[in-house]
């Protein structure tokens, strides 16, 4: 029986284009180093996947990644945006309920809180991201059920 | 699928026999398309068939469920003639054909085969052939049920057409039959499945059902549909056990779900596993043997379609459904059983791919083996950790059991299920799981495996958390060497990628690994990281504090040295007086920020100086340093085939316009930037920074002891004494902790100070007056800078001056005894100057003063000028015969001096009388503004004087003087040839009473000899100098005559050209010279008739002289005017008309 | 219509206004145009973000390129590049016939002193929405009749 009360993400990461974090954010748990650990792996699976995308080119060129990899216990998504962002998504694997296409809808909200964050003439792109704004959309993102 | 479609072959088995190779053969040759129903795509297939001889009894009826090993077609060969046709052919066709038409199977064909053309060819009458009648016979209504085989033993080309004409019939009337009995099979399978819901279904009925639709597809070597089949029974199944997980219970799944008792791996070895089969059939099948079951035919099928790699592709998902499907559904299944099934999964798909031929999808395979060994490998640590087998901890005899169990459950060895040499995967299990060094082993061995495959797909990430598993691995066996290496990996990809929390938190665990190796040296570094580290927690930051505190106290003997980059940083460093005087302290502040979680105390803290050579004459630029952070140190090393992403341009650049002139007019400007080649160079890695850094001469250093630093930033002030001149660069920083140095190399913060040497100077100045005076006694105050020089007790000045001035100290002498004084320090000494006075010329006297100190060696000079207070001059005056002296006393400087009792004294001659014509016994004042004026008559006593030395004094006082004496001013002074020779006297007069313009007039000249004339040659010449334009002579300009007698006279003609009181024209008498003298010229006017031109024109002539001396010509009339009228008429006069 | 002259207009104040306190400031040097260009790069690097916030990824470096020649461009100038040309190493020329900056100053060769200035913010608008798709790059302009202009971009080899 799945509970209901499963936050919608489990953790949400913005790395950069260097591949160093932008911004990471996880549920509150004991071992929060494992969820970094797992985002840093992904950026394998990610980097792979831009690669490949550039030789087969009758591949849909969308954004979004799709699942990148399965673990045990969680699922990781992940979306790469033009200028080489990449935002990672972490959900639980008992977390069922949720579609294709309503994690292409998260990664589209994430997307747009970025791009209207990096339009802050306060924030220097590069930066570690510290705007509340962006970090209360995540956060509403994270525990929205 | 060996088996093929049945095809029953019944008439003449003989015949048949001879055309089975052929026919057999013949039939997959060409590909045909076969399209079927519902709109579903056509395929192309090979179609293949195996003939078998007819048997009335295995003539399947409507109710045969199998698809696979049914008869399908059914050929009636024949090649009899039109007798044996009818006789006995015909009977037995009709035989058949209605056994088929019974069983309902309209798939037949009767082949009529004609060995010899000629044969039929050669009857003249066109009788019905054996085809003909067969076609009448049994074929009226369709007409491709039979065909005509023609010669098939010959190899022409008749041949050839018939036996494609004959396979093509064959190839469309065999798909017929398939579409046929294939679409009534779909209908009732389709059917089957509507009812799914109802009570009472049972998903294997189906399930059997539908693969043997599969089995057909993949008899035909439609692979693809195959699969797809498989993947609806998937996805039919799955979203059952998704019903069933949320409650919708169904009936047949209940025995599935029992509890597990056999956790067998996948098994890819067979295609088809019939033993399995049969227990689906039974419904006595766990979910686990299901899944390998459906599993393995998905992947036998993809083996068949060359497609390996996605049975690696789905083996994940394959594996994480299952496991999924397992725990939502509840299933009772012991601890470590799904790990052992997922394990041996795992090793089982691996092998299997691994036994195919190598294809050119090796990529593509080692991307999924990868993960997959990784799961495996952490299945295999799980199954560690539940048995106890995992080094450290000894298996408990519960756990021995459990490994017992778990063994058991893995499934029987039917020796049947790997090729020769190869080790099953449960073999491997039962082995790793038998005890701890075969445990440590397996999972090495397969951390070795995965790790090799991840580098190779360059999945480092992956590489590096796999290699901290390993490291921790390694720990737990007590080798942490290698568990070193590992971490080291991970934590300098880390640190490249700026991924701080984990590069710190596997710092934690190398931390520990060091600890255990013993290596003190570089425990201690990582301790210090890890307490200065932002990233980690606060407790273990203070708890690696308090072990570099630990380690630094009990390093006995030994200093750690280390690069202080991570736990101090120089925020910035102020030289606020870069130059400074030999002696000074010179001073740095320094702003340290300190990462230590806590307060410490740095015992010493230095910063070692180094002497720079000469810096030319550019300015120190730097006196302030603030910290650069990406200047820190960062170990870029290069690893093989990572790349990380380049580092971008800076955001900033020097972007500057430019213009292109032609005739100074702009044609073209441009943006363009001036280091552009630079910053688009390929920025390979540099020169690395040595991790090694040492210490630094500190034979010259300031420093500061004892220092508590706290967390954050602190002020801190360094000083140090200068010894020796010079410039000087601060060239590292130290920062001492017990038995711990940190060290920065300052080179790069360019950070200079000159220390420079103040040489001793003296300096005089009058105390009360802007300027010394000459002539007076006046104070003044030495002062001796010495600079950066000490001076002993008891050493003396000695003061000289080059120039006549007395000098007087406070020791009654010119030296001065001075206590001792400290260097940079200014003394005053007062003294009392005096310079005589002089007759001067200038105004003032520069004197130069040395004073020498007896102790050094030095003399130092100083330059004075005296100002002289007087200037005298003297004038003669003449009136006639009489001379008169008159001195005047000008005041020189601003200052008031009183003159009293001037004296004036012919200090050769006493026939004379000296009458003052000033009161002489008033006071006189005299300064820079006021003059004094004194006037004698000189008197002679006798007629001829000789020269006369004069002397003029007079006694002075000033206030400024100090001695207030009255001091004595001589001027010394004197007379010449001054007594008068004789007198001059001239005047113009006309004939008329007045004299007028243009009216000639005469000049009249008359010199008379003086009483007191001395001279004896009395030869004189007369000199008229006229202007031009108010005079014109006519006559001599010069003339020499001689005043023997007393007086002379003579005339000249004159011409006034101008009207008004006019100047008379000047004359003077000069000596005459002869001409043999050695005399120098002089100018003298041509004695020619005079005209106006020329009159000035200097030329050389035999007439010289020389002028007389002041005072010996008395002329009687020097400026006199004469009163020109203008003539009536002339025409010189002007006219002005006013208009009114 | 008056939107089109709003950016125009703003563009215009910023220059006027970066060169007079670049004047005051520094005598030694004009960093006006350097301020300009790091100015333009900022924004360039958060205009790209949005622009291509719902396009589909790029294939290759020539890709990116026709994006920025044709919508960046668009976007901002409210017309196209009307010529792109590559070397195939690196090197890009875009050329504007009718460069938006330049139209209202003059047709020809007049006022050719001030142009620099006009240029410096597209030239860092456009470094820094490459730079930002991850094409590491130096942006010079060149004017040589107005109200042409070309903008070659220099990429850094790797």
């Amino acid at each position: 029986m799945a509970s209901t009360a499963h936050p919608m993400a489990v953790c949400v990461a913005v790395i950069a284009k260097e591949n160093y974090p932008l911004f990471i954010i996880t549920i509150p748990t004991e071992n929060e180093l494992k969820f970094y650990y797992t985002v840093h792996t992904s950026l394998d699976v990610v980097e792979e996947k831009i690669s490949s995308i550039g030789k087969n080119t009758t591949e849909a060129r969308e954004l979004y990644l799709g699942l990148l990899y399965p673990t045990e216990d969680y699922k990781v998504y992940g979306y790469v945006t033009n200028t080489k962002v990449k935002f990672v998504l972490v959900l639980e694997s008992t977390n069922t309920t949720l579609r294709d296409n309503d994690i292409r809808t998260m990664f589209k909200k994430l997307h747009n809180a970025y791009v209207d964050m990096l339009c802050n003439p306060f924030y220097t792109p590069g930066e570690n991201i510290t705007s509340r704004n962006f970090e209360n959309i995540v956060t509403a993102m994270m525990q929205q059920d | 699928m060996e088996t093929k479609p049945i095809v029953t072959c019944h008439g003449d088995q003989s015949l048949f026999s001879g055309l089975h190779a052929a026919t057999l053969h013949g039939l997959p040759k060409e590909a045909c398309e076969w399209r079927r129903s519902y709109g579903r795509a056509p395929r192309t297939i090979h179609l293949e068939a195996s003939f078998v001889p007819y048997d009335a009894d295995i003539l399947p009826d409507e109710t045969t469920k199998t698809l696979v090993s049914r008869p399908y077609f059914h050929i009636y060969w024949t090649d009899c003639d039109l007798e044996s046709y009818k006789q006995t052919v015909r009977e037995d066709i009709a035989e058949w054909h209605s056994a088929l038409k019974e069983a309902n199977i309209p798939d037949w064909l009767i082949v009529v085969v004609i060995n010899d053309e000629s044969k039929i060819k050669s009857k003249l009458l066109p009788r019905s052939s054996v085809i003909d009648k067969v076609r009448n016979d049994f074929c009226s209504k369709q007409a491709d049920r039979c065909i005509v085989l023609s010669e098939p033993m010959k190899t022409d080309q008749k041949t050839a057409e018939s036996w494609y004409s004959f396979f093509q019939r064959l190839r469309q009337l065999l798909l017929q039959a398939f579409n046929h009995h294939l679409d009534k099979y779909e209908d009732k399978m389709r059917s089957l499945r509507e009812k799914r819901n109802e009570p009472g279904w049972n998903y294997f009925d189906y399930f059997i059902f539908q693969e043997e639709l599969a089995f057909m597809f993949e008899m035909l070597g439609l692979f693809e549909d195959a699969l797809i089949q498989y993947d609806e029974l998937d996805a039919l199944f799955t979203q059952f056990v998704e019903n069933h997980a949320s409650g919708d219970v169904a009936e047949w799944l209940t025995s599935t779900i029992q509890s597990c008792k056999s956790w067998a791996g996948l098994s890819l070895y067979k295609p088809i596993d019939w033993l399995k089969r049969d227990m689906i059939k039974l419904n006595k099948v766990s979910l686990l043997e299901f899944r390998n079951y459906l599993f393995s035919r998905h992947s036998a099928l993809l083996f068949l379609m060359n497609k390996s790699w996605i049975v690696a592709q789905r083996a994940m998902d394959f594996l994480y459904n299952t496991a999924q499907e397992i725990h939502s559904l509840e299933i009772d299944i012991p601890q470590g059983a799904l790990s052992c099934w997922m394990f041996m999964s795992c090793l089982e798909v691996l092998r299997a791919c691994e036994t195919l031929p190598q294809t050119t999808q090796l990529d593509r395979y080692s991307l999924y083996t990868a993960t997959l060994r990784d799961y495996a490998r952490t299945k295999l640590k799980d199954l560690g950790y539940l048995c106890g087998l995992m080094p450290g901890s000894k298996p408990t005899s519960e756990q021995l059991s459990h490994v017992v169990d778990l063994s058991a459950g893995m499934g029987l060895d039917t020796g049947e299920e790997t090729e020769a040499g190869q080790v099953h995967p449960r073999d491997r299990l039962r082995e790793a799981l038998s005890s701890e060094s075969s445990f440590k082993k397996h999972y090495l061995e397969m951390c070795e495996l995965t790790m090799g495959t991840y580098k190779h797909i360059s999945r480092f990430r992956s590489a590096r958390i796999l290699g901290r598993d390993m490291a921790d691995f390694y720990m737990k066996i007590g080798e942490p060497q290698k568990a070193e290496g590992f971490l080291l990996d991970a934590i300098k990809m880390y640190q490249q990628e700026n991924w701080g929390n984990l590069a710190d938190g596997t710092m934690l665990d190398l931390a520990q690994c060091l600890l255990s190796m013993n290596e003190v040296d570089k425990y201690f570094k990582t301790a210090c990281h890890i307490a200065c580290s932002c990233c980690l927690k606060l407790n273990d930051r203070k708890e690696y504090f308090k072990e570099v505190l630990r380690l630094a106290s009990e390093n006995e003997g030994n200093m750690y040295q280390m690069r202080a980059s991570t736990v101090f940083t120089l925020e910035e460093a102020n030289i606020n007086n870069s130059s400074v005087i030999l002696h000074d302290d010179f001073i740095v502040d320094l702003t340290v920020k300190s990462n230590f979680p806590e307060q410490v105390v740095c015992n010493q803290i230095e910063i070692s100086i180094i002497k720079a050579g000469d810096l030319g004459t550019s300015p120190f630029k730097r006196r302030t340093h603030v910290r650069n952070p990406s200047l820190t140190f960062k170990n870029h090393e290069h690893i093989p085939n990572f790349r990380p992403i380049t580092k971008q341009l800076p955001t900033h650049i020097d972007a500057h316009s430019t213009y292109e002139r032609r005739n100074g007019k702009v044609v073209s400007c441009a943006i363009g930037c001036a280091n552009a080649h630079d910053l688009l160079k390929r920025c390979d890695s540099g020169p690395v920074e040595s991790e090694i850094v040492l210490k630094g001469d500190y034979s010259l250093c300031m420093s500061v002891a004892n220092v508590t630093l706290n967390p954050g930033c602190n002020d801190i002030q360094l000083r140090v004494k200068t010894e020796d001149k010079g410039v000087y660069r601060l060239s590292q920083i130290c920062y001492k902790i017990k038995q711990s140095e940190f060290l920065k190399s300052l080179a790069n913060c360019d950070l200079h100070f000159e220390v420079v040497c103040n040489e001793p100077y003296v300096e005089l100045k009058p105390s009360k007056q802007d300027n010394f005076l000459a002539g007076i006694q006046q104070d003044a105050i030495l002062a001796l800078h010495t600079g950066s020089y000490n001076i002993p007790d008891g050493s003396v000045i000695t003061i000289e001056f080059n120039g006549n001035v007395t000098i007087l100290t406070e020791s009654g002498d010119n030296s001065i005894r001075i206590g001792g004084i400290a260097s940079r320090q200014t003394v005053e000494y007062k003294l009392s100057l005096y310079q005589e006075t002089k007759q001067q010329v200038k105004q003032t006297t520069d004197v130069k003063m040395s004073c020498k100190v007896d102790c050094w060696d030095k003399i130092m000079t100083c330059n004075l000028s005296f100002h002289h207070p007087f200037q005298v001059t003297h004038k003669l005056h003449t009136a006639k015969e009489k001379k008169y002296l008159q001195i005047v006393v000008c005041g020189n400087v601003e200052s008031e001096f009183y003159l009293v009792r001037p004296e004036l004294s012919c200090l050769n001659c006493l026939d004379l009388e000296l009458i003052p014509y000033n009161k002489l016994t008033q006071q006189w004042r005299v300064s820079f503004d006021q003059s004094a004026t004194f006037l004698w008559m000189i008197k002679p006593n006798i007629s001829d004087l000789p020269n006369l030395d004069m002397c003029f004094n007079f006694k002075y006082t000033s206030t400024l003087d100090v001695s207030g004496e009255q001091r004595l001013f001589s001027y010394i002074c004197q007379l010449e040839h001054f007594q008068t020779q004789y007198q001059l006297s001239y005047t113009v007069t006309s004939d008329d009473k007045t004299c007028t313009t243009s009216t000639p007039a005469t000049l009249t000249i008359h010199v008379q000899k003086a009483i007191t004339c001395s001279r004896t040659d009395h030869r004189l010449v007369y000199q008229v100098s006229v202007d031009g334009t108010t005079w014109a002579l006519a006559g001599k300009s010069t003339g020499v005559f001689n005043v023997s007698e007393r007086e002379y006279e003579t005339k000249i003609d004159v011409l006034p050209l101008q009207s008004g009181l006019l100047h008379m024209p000047f004359v003077n008498i000069h000596q005459y010279i002869d001409s043999t003298d050695n005399q120098t010229e002089v100018w003298v006017r041509k004695p020619s008739d005079s005209d106006t031109s020329d009159v000035n024109k200097p030329v050389k002539d035999v007439t010289r002289f020389a002028p007389f001396n002041t005072g010996e010509v008395y002329n009687n009339s020097q400026c006199q005017q004469v009163h020109i009228y203008p003539s009536l008429g002339s025409l010189d006069s002007e006219l002005i008309v006013i208009p009114l | 219509m008056a939107d089109e002259v709003l950016f125009d207009f703003l563009h215009m104040e910023l220059v006027s206004y970066i060169h007079h306190s670049c004047v005051k400031e520094d005598n030694v040097k004009d960093t006006s145009i350097a301020k300009l260009e790091s100015t333009g790069f900022r924004v360039g690097q958060s205009l790209i973000e949005r622009f291509t916030k719902d396009s589909a990824r790029f294939k290759d470096e020539l890709d990116t390129m026709k994006f920025i020649c044709k919508e960046f461009w668009n976007a901002i100038y409210k017309k196209q590049v009307d010529n792109l040309r590559t070397n195939h190493q690196g090197v890009y020329v875009l050329q504007d016939n009718k460069f938006k900056f330049l139209t209202q100053i003059s047709n020809g060769k007049q006022f050719m002193e001030s142009a620099p200035k006009y240029l410096a913010f597209p030239c860092g608008l456009l470094r820094g929405a490459l730079s930002n798709l991850g094409v590491n790059c130096i942006v010079t302009a060149e004017v040589s009749a107005m109200p042409a202009c070309k903008f070659q971009i220099q990429i850094q080899r790797s």
